[in-house]
Order: C-alpha cells, then structure tokens, then sequence
C-alpha cells in the first residue's frame, strides 16, 4: 500500500494530466470560434443558402435614330424541382421529359442526377422553343417538379445586320470565368463574345437578380430568404444609321463576295454604316436549333471558308491601290514639288530607272498619252504618279500617310483591331536590302507593302472630305441607364489635323469629284450630289484583284465618307461604286426610300418622290 | 447560513448539539459538485431541446430526457444517502450484477443499428453497458483497496485486468465499441493511484499504444490500396495483420512460447538479458493479438472514422463530413453565438447525431465561445471535485471510487468534446449530462451520488 503522501502526489499527478487535456480543449476551442469564428460563419452561411438566379434583361442597343438592333425576347426557362418523387415517378417524368425535349434518356438522367441527388431547383433548360414550352405545359400533370417561367433573353430583331459590331452572346467559358469570377460572373451566364456586346458587357448586362434559398443538409429548399429583382442593362445608343447600314449590307449583299463597307460622318467621326461580309446572324447562339429558318446551328460558323466571324471592316488589311493615290497627290501638291499643270506621257507602262528599266505596267495597257494632274487622278494613271512618286521620294508620303492616321489602328475601340502598314525607308534599317525607286515607285500607286484595312480608308476619306480634321471613328452616341438617364455620352474627339494649304485642298476636291464626273468612278455619279470619289484596285496575287472605292459627298459640305472594300471585286469603279452610291444616297436624299418598296404603301400612285 | 457547507463544518466539529443524520448530511454535503453537475444538466436539457426542434417528434426527446433527468435524480440521492462501503462487502455481488446485465442484454436486448445493447421496457430502454462501467468501478475499487499492498507485483495486476476484459469482452460482442474505451483510463488511474508499480504501468500503456497503433495502420492500409501496390513491404505487413484465425492462432503460440520461457528462466533464476528483448517481443505480439480482435470487430464505418480523424478532407462528404460539419458548426457561433434556438447547421441538419455525440457543437453554435467555454470549466470542476473527495475520503476504498469516477466523467468530456472538435476520432461517446441519452444520464446522475456519497462520509469514522 502507498503512502499517503505518495497517493496524495498520484492523486494530483492524475489530475494534473487531465487538466492539462482541458487546457488544450480550451485553446482549441478558443481557436475554433473566436479566431477562426469568422470563417466558420462564412461556411455556415454557405451551407445553408443556394441561389437560384434571374437572367437580367440585356439594355437595349440602338442606332442613332434609337431604332433597335438589339433587343429583348421573351423565352422560356424550364425548371426541375425534384420533389419526393419514388423512383419509378421519376423515371416516367425523365422519360415524358426526354420525349418532349428531344434529348436521349441517359443525357437527361445525367443531367439531373446532382439536382435529384440534393433535391434542389435547377435550370434543366435555357431558351425553350415556344414549342416545347407549350408541350411542356399541356403536359404540366404528368410532369411533376417541372415547371416553366419567362424570361426576357437577347434576341438581334435584324438578324446578321451589323453582327460584327453588335457582336453575339454565348456562355462563358472556364478560362475566361477564371477572371470574371470576382466580378460575379457563374457558370452558365451568356456573356458577350465579340463587338459591343464584348466591350459593354458589364453595362448591357444588367444586374442579375435572384433567390437566395435556405436549404438543408440534403439540399431541400427550406425557405426562400431574399429575392433580388433583376435590373435591365443599360442602353446603347451607337452611331449607326439604320438606313444607311441596311443600304450598305443590301448592296454589299448583291455582290456575292466578301467584303466590307465604313461610312462615317466626316465632321464628327461618327460611323454610320459598319458592314463586313458575309455576316452571320447572331440569333444562332441564342435560339434553339431548329427554331431559326436557316439554322446551320454556330458551330458552322467558325468552320466555314469564308470566314463569317471575321471582321473585314477592323481586321482585313490589303494594298489600298489607287486609293492610296489622294496621299500621294496631296503631299505633292503641298510640297510643290510637282504642280498640277505638270505632264507627263503615259505609254501604259513605267520603266524604272529610264528606258530598258523595269517595267510598271499602268492599268490602261494603251497608255493615257500626255496628261496632267488633274486627269492622272481622274484616270488613276499608274505611270503619272511614279513620277511623282520618284520626285517626291518616300519620306514625304509616309510622313503625310501617317499624319492621316494610316499605319495605325484608328482607335474605334472593336477587338483585334489592325493597324494597316505605311512603309518606308525605316522598314529596312536592320535588313540587307535597301530601299530602292521600285518600291517608292509601287507605294506612289498603293500597291506593295502598303497595306490598309476598310476603317482606316474610311478613316483616311473622312479625314480628306473635313479637309484634314481627324476625328476618332466613334460608334457609341450615348449610354443611358434602364430609366432613361444619361450615363454617359461620346462628343465628336478631334484626334489630330492634318495641315494642308487651302489650295491643296480644293485641289484635290475638285479631281476626285472629276473622277466621279468623267473619270474611273463615274457609276456613282448622283444627280444634284457632287460626290467626290477615289477607285482603288488591289493587286492580289492569290487570285481575283479586290476593288476599292472611296467617296464623300457632297464635296462642297461633306456630310458622309465611305470606303467600300471588295474581295475579288476586280474594279473599284465596277463593283464598289454602286455601293457608295447607294449608301450616299440612303444618307443624303432624305425622303427617298430606295425605289419602290415602301412608295405603295404610304404614298399615292402617281406622286413619285424623289427621281 | 444554515447551508453553508463551510458553516456546518465549523459547527459540526465543535459538537455543540447532536445533528439529526439529514441534518448531518446536509451540513456534508458537496454543493459545488452539486450545483455544477445541477448547471450541466440544465445546459444538456436546453440543448436537447434544442437540438430536436428539427425532428416532428421533438416533445419526445425533451419528454425521454426529462424523465431520465428525474430518475437518475432519485438516483442521485439513494445512492448519497447509501453508505458507499456496503459495495466493498458485496464486491462479488456487484461484479456478478454487472456482467449479468451484459449478459443478458445480449440474449435479451434489442437490436438497433446492428447493435444488440439495449433493453426496452415500455417507451423506455436501457443500456446496461452504462450502468456497468459505475459497476466496474465499484469493483475495480474495492479489489484494488483490498489487495493495495500486493499491488507491486506484476501478477497482482491479472485479476483487474481480467474484470476489464470481461466487461469489454461482453461490450465487444453486442458490438459496441466505443463504450469499452472508458474502462482502460479508469483501470489505469485506479491501479495508478492505488499504488501500482509505475513501470509496470507503462508497460500496460506500452500493450496499448501497440495494439491501438496496429488497429490505426491496418485500417489506413486498408483504405490506402494505391499505397499498398507500390510498396511490397507494406503489402507484406497488411497482409499478415489481415489474415483471419490462422494468423491469430500462430501469433497466440508464439506468445505462449515466449511467455512460457520467460516464466521458466525466470523460476529457474536465470539472469540472462536477451529475456528483456524476448519479453518485448512477446509484448508486441500480445498487443498485436488484441488489436487483431479489434479489428475484427470493429465496423467499416468505424474504422473509417479513425481515418477521418487523420485527414477529414480524404472524404469530406463521407467519414469525414462529421468531423468538418461539427468544426463549422461549433466555430460559426463565434464569441455570443446565433442565439438560443437559432442553430442553422443544426436545424437544417448539417450536423449529425447533433441531439447526442455532437450537442456540444450545438451549444457552441447557439450560445457561442461564452456558453461553450464555461461548460469546459464546469466539466473541469466537476473532476476537480470528484478528485478532492478523492483526496478526503475517509479511505482509499472511497478515494479509488472517486477516482475512478473522476477519470470516467474527464474520459467521456475530454474524448467528446476533442471529437466535436476534429481533435480525436469519432468513437461515438456521449458527453455526460448533456447529451440525449436516458442510460447515460441516468448512470452519470447515479455516479455522482455515489460520489456525494463518498464526499459525506468523509467525517465519519
């Protein structure tokens, strides 16, 4: 037997130790809920809310007159609820489901199964065809836990009309909801993808809204706790002319090529008409397959040849050809260096360096004779401006290439902007080639390494008509919030001069309107209009040359520029001028309706409007 | 005044006027203890109450419980007022009382969940397995008071041993093995305090360490088969450890060989010391020969709690979701917690077995750092009492009672409230007084009379 002292240490040995167990419950405890209190709400606060969420209205988007180009349908959103259904319930309701949705069994079972697994509400269906709502809600009975709401979804009312500015929607994908998931992006949120739609994503895409629901360990919607209404996006108010644009892509259409049309307004940098061809129709994201007459479904889009989601207007860059011709003549003509009265003979071709040289051939293979300035621009002799080309030298013209902007992206804000190419002695600096009169010869007539995109001959036009103002090509009026109020509004921006003599300018806006008078762009010729026009034709190897066609009009007091650019269009005069033509036209003469199709209805016979 | 334990001591020691034996054991009685284990249960029934709001039912938990409190009350005070000495007079009885209970719960009880350990009278059942570890006590006390001066001797120890595996033998076979935990602290803290060789001890606490250690990694390889084809050694150990009778067979002669050899030099008063290393050897294989019958009793579901244990996130919607769940649980309650009544994880039923093994995470939610914090120190001071009347006893019969009753109540505390808190396995043990459970309740309150009971008599030679 111990002793008592020796029993009295063991006693408090004993509980020494277990003192020492509620020491460290006690810290751990202190740990859990004091210092790590906080988290472990958050986790609890996790776990008991799910949301369920509410598609805001996208804001509208709308040309200058606030007509739509994008707005607003009603759709249908089926819900599954799985209710404490038995299993064999459950199957006949997957079943009936599969049959009306026109999905396979197994892929709806997937598809449930982590909703019927916790019992919870789930989006089992985006954007149902009225069809299939319908035969959903005929069979409402048979189809417990199903349900079907509205909800208003983005819907494009011109179909491809100016898609590529506008842009589509498509759901998010995980890369980009990586970034977006601090902004509250989710994983089945459409967010814009290309165009205004990509760029105003945050501001058209409105406020979300929503249930937050307490559920229970298993999922089971206890009760709901909040409900946020959606808030509509904001509204769009762009620069575009609807009428202009739909006379633009309707005559660009006609020509059954690729191609791409700017108008802007000169005096404010305003872009009028955005068109690349072919276009798609953004609709084909959003709706269900089938429910679009001409539904090829978005995948084709991206694997089609000729390239429909590619933006020609900002992202093809060609040789301007003659167009480039304008540059060439005003930094002649400023620089004094050649005077229009100048003549030089035109064989129908140009040999560098003298006779016996290499020869440039010039368009007319006859040879224009003897001509002077004025005409060399009318008839776009290659031969006239080699000369002045060689007498200038390239530093001239690149300098005052760049001074219009060209060589650079113009800033219109669309993705994926190029910037074109101005070349010049520079671009050989680190090379062993040297810069030789051949090439100051082919950039004098645009051809080369010059390379434009169809903005940015908008750009260069736009800049000639306001007689040297630069103003950044703008697409965005004005953005106002669902209630109306302004948010923001874009004022024409004065981004550079470019600072010609009066009489070189007057100089020029007399040729150009010759050119469109009696020279090579006279199929847009406009009775009462002068319209002052430059054709251009880009040499392309690959095949068909592609066809170039700048214009404004009325020269006296330009209210519109256009650049109209043709794949394979051959000849600028040929294919781009009844383009402008009819753009101009759709801009100037104001209550003229192209001809015919709306007279009948609103204007008696026998009262023709108009020619 | 009257009350006041500090009062009556004074006047009872200057024996002014005979005391009418209520009087006299009022004037002894141990209030802290009382009031404290009075406060705990308070805490339990409001927090039984709440934590079976959840259920269409909840009148009935609160209704059970209540009824429990109330008999374990009667309890309380028969078992005060009885002279605990007439359990050393009727060790045998007593020990004969509880195995039979064991017994016959296992030819009688009722099943439920695949385990036969309760016996149903009316709406009510009983486990008897919460009765017997009181019991156990009792007897562990009373031998070891009795036989306290051969406590030095190695063989000595055999029969305390024997009454634990008896009662963890029939514990194991209803299966339940959470319960059989409790009786190796209690048997420990009892021969410890009763003055068995410490060395002795360690080697006992040595057995254990192996045969818990065996259990834990053959449970781990179990679950880690990836881990076992890349690595043959392993392979090779988990196989042996998996292997049924034979193994058990095999590892059992060894022992009996060595242990055979052991006793022999050691009567023929050889010296020779590789005897230490067979003794060691033989050690292990006995430890690994207990942890094999654990084993194989144990449940999958059991054995994967333990592994839970070591790394909740292996399974977090499985084993280890407990584990997590109760760690939010308890932490979301902060300092002040959610209010009474306004548990979430525990309403929306997050947390399991909230009204039982994990009520103390709803106490945390509900009533924060403050609540939960002060029923660690209520816990703390009702061991601190039963080791103070441990301390005053007017013998060791009643100090080992004490004992052994301290170290079941800081047992049963420590290893709950450490679960609730991811700090130990989830071996499914109540905490007392708080959690639902009518046995439970009902023994701890019977415990804590015996305790009073001890804490009275302390005067009384």
């Amino acid at each position: 037997m111990v002793s008592s002292t020796e029993f009295e240490k063991r006693l408090s040995f004993v509980l020494i130790v277990i003192s020492f167990f509620f020491g460290f419950l006690f810290i751990r405890l202190f740990y859990l809920q004091v210092v790590q209190g906080a988290n472990m709400r958050t986790i609890a606060e996790a776990n008991r809310t799910s949301l369920l969420f509410e598609r805001a209205p996208r804001g509208l988007i709308l040309d200058r007159s606030g007509q739509v180009l994008a707005s607003n349908r009603q759709t249908f959103l089926i819900l599954f609820t799985p209710l404490e259904l038995n299993k064999d319930i459950l199957a006949k309701v997957i079943r009936r489901l599969a049959n009306i949705l026109n999905v396979k069994e197994e892929d709806l079972e997937r598809k449930l199964a982590p909703a019927i697994k916790h019992s919870s509400m789930v989006r089992l269906l985006d954007r149902a065809s009225r069809a299939t709502a319908f035969a959903l809600e005929e069979q409402k009975p048979n189809l417990p836990g199903v349900s079907v709401v509205t909800e208003m979804q983005r819907s494009y009312p011109n179909g491809a009309l100016a898609a590529h500015l506008l842009g589509y929607l498509s759901q998010v994908n995980a890369g980009e909801l990586q970034e977006l998931r601090q902004e509250g992006y989710q994983a089945d949120w459409l967010i814009g993808k290309m165009g205004l739609e990509k760029i105003y994503d945050r501001i058209l895409r409105g406020e979300y809204g929503g249930m937050r629901i307490e559920v229970d360990a298993s999922g089971r919607s206890v009760k709901i706790l909040d409900r946020k209404k959606a808030v509509s996006g904001y509204q769009i108010k762009t620069t575009l002319d609807l009428k202009i644009q739909k006379a633009a892509e309707d005559a660009l259409a006609e020509t059954k090529k690729p191609g791409a049309v700017v108008a802007m307004d000169p005096k404010t940098g305003e872009v009028l008409a955005f068109v690349s061809a072919p276009s798609f129709d953004p609709n084909v994201f959003l709706y269900t397959r089938g429910e679009l007459a001409d539904q090829e479904g978005p995948g084709s889009l991206v694997t089609r040849e000729d390239l429909p989601l590619f933006n020609r207007a900002t992202q093809g860059m060609f040789p301007p050809g003659s167009i480039f011709k304008i540059i060439v003549a005003a930094a002649a003509i400023e620089s004094k260096k050649v005077s229009p009265a100048d003549t030089y003979f035109c064989p129908g071709y140009f040999a560098l360096g003298g006779p016996g040289g290499k020869k440039i051939s010039c368009w007319k293979k006859t040879g224009h004779g003897t001509v002077n300035f004025s005409e060399a621009i009318l008839n776009s002799c290659n031969v006239y401006f080699c000369h002045v080309g060689l007498k200038l030298g390239p530093d001239l013209i690149e300098r005052l290439s760049k001074k219009f902007g060209l060589g650079a992206p113009t800033g219109l804000g669309l993705a994926g902007e190029k910037s074109g190419y101005i070349p010049g002695r520079g671009m050989f600096k680190k090379g062993n080639r040297h810069w030789y009169d051949g090439d100051t010869a082919n950039m004098s007539i645009g051809q080369g390494t010059v390379l434009f995109t169809p903005i940015q001959a908008a750009l260069m036009i736009s800049v000639m008509a306001s007689h040297g103002k630069i103003y950044q090509p703008q697409i965005i009026k004005e953005i106002r919030t669902p209630e109306g109020e302004l948010y923001e509004e874009f004022n024409p921006k004065l981004v550079g001069e470019v600072d010609l003599a009066d009489s070189t300018w007057s100089f020029l806006d007399q040729a150009l309107a010759r050119v469109v008078g009696e020279g090579t762009a006279q199929g847009a010729k406009i009775p009462g209009i002068t319209v002052g026009a430059k054709t251009g034709t880009a040499q392309n190897p690959q095949g068909k040359d592609h066809a170039w066609f700048v214009a404004y009009a009325p020269v006296e007091d330009p209210k519109i520029a256009v650049a109209v650019f043709v794949e394979h269009g051959i000849k600028g005069g040929v294919a781009g001028a009844p383009i402008a033509k009819r753009i101009i036209e759709a801009a100037l003469l104001n209550q003229v309706e192209s001809p015919a199709s709306s007279k009948k209805i609103f204007v008696s016979e026998g009262e023709p409007i108009g020619d | 005044m009257a009350n006041d334990p500090l009062f009556s001591l004074v006047y009872s020691l200057s024996g002014q006027k005979e005391l009418t034996p209520l009087r006299r054991f009022l004037r002894h009685f141990d209030w802290v203890l009382f009031l404290d284990v009075m406060f705990l249960c308070l805490v339990g029934l409001l927090m039984v109450y709440s934590a079976s709001l959840r259920f269409s039912h909840s009148g009935a938990f609160i209704g059970k419980q209540l009824a429990a409190f109330a008999g374990g009350m009667v309890a309380l005070f028969i078992f005060a007022t009885l002279n605990y000495q007439i359990f050393s007079q009727h060790l045998k009885m007593v020990l004969g009382i509880s195995l039979s209970l064991l017994l016959m719960v296992l030819l009688l009880g009722n099943q439920y969940r695949g385990t036969k350990a309760w016996f149903s009278i009316g709406p009510f059942s009983f486990q008897p397995a919460e009765l017997s570890k009181l019991l156990a006590v009792l007897v562990l006390a009373g031998w070891c008071d009795r036989h306290s001066r051969e406590l030095g001797n190695l063989k000595t120890l055999l029969t305390p041993f024997l009454i634990v595996l008896g009662h963890i033998g029939l514990i194991m076979l209803q299966p339940d093995f959470g319960s059989t935990l409790v009786y190796f602290p209690i048997l420990l803290a009892i021969l410890f305090t009763a003055g068995a060789n410490v060395f002795h001890l360690m080697i006992i606490l040595l057995y254990g360490l192996i045969a818990g250690s065996v259990l834990l990694l053959h449970t781990y390889l179990s679950l880690s088969p990836a881990f076992l084809e890349a690595h043959p050694f392993w392979e090779y150990i988990y196989s042996g450890m998996r292997l049924g009778k034979e193994f058990l067979i095999i590892q059992l002669i060894f022992a009996a060989v060595f242990a055979f050899a052991y006793w022999f030099l050691r009567e023929m008063r050889f010296r020779i010391y590789w005897i230490f290393f067979l003794s060691t050897y033989d050690h292990i294989f006995i430890g690994w020969f207990s942890s094999s019958i654990y084993a194989n009793s144990i449940k999958n579901y059991q054995r994967k709690r333990l592994i839970a244990f070591f790394n909740p996130s292996i399974d977090p919607m499985g084993s280890g979701y407990h584990v997590i769940q109760s760690m939010v649980t308890l932490g979301s309650g902060k300092i002040f917690g959610k209010g009474l009544f306004s548990s979430t994880q525990g309403r929306l039923g997050f947390l399991p077995e909230q009204h039982t093994d994990f009520i103390f995470s709803i106490l945390g939610e509900e009533l924060g750092f403050v609540a939960s914090g002060t029923v660690i120190i209520l816990y703390l001071i009702l061991i601190w009492r039963a080791f103070a009347i441990a301390g005053n006893a007017r013998d060791r019969f009643g100090s080992l009672i004490a004992v052994g009753i301290g170290t079941m109540f800081a047992f049963y505390a420590i290893l709950n409230i450490a679960m609730v808190m991811g700090m130990a396995p989830v071996a499914g043990l109540p905490l007392p007084f708080l959690s639902y459970g009518g046995s439970a309740m009902f023994s701890s309150l019977m415990a804590v009379g015996v305790l009073l009971s001890v804490s009275a008599r302390r005067y009384t030679y």
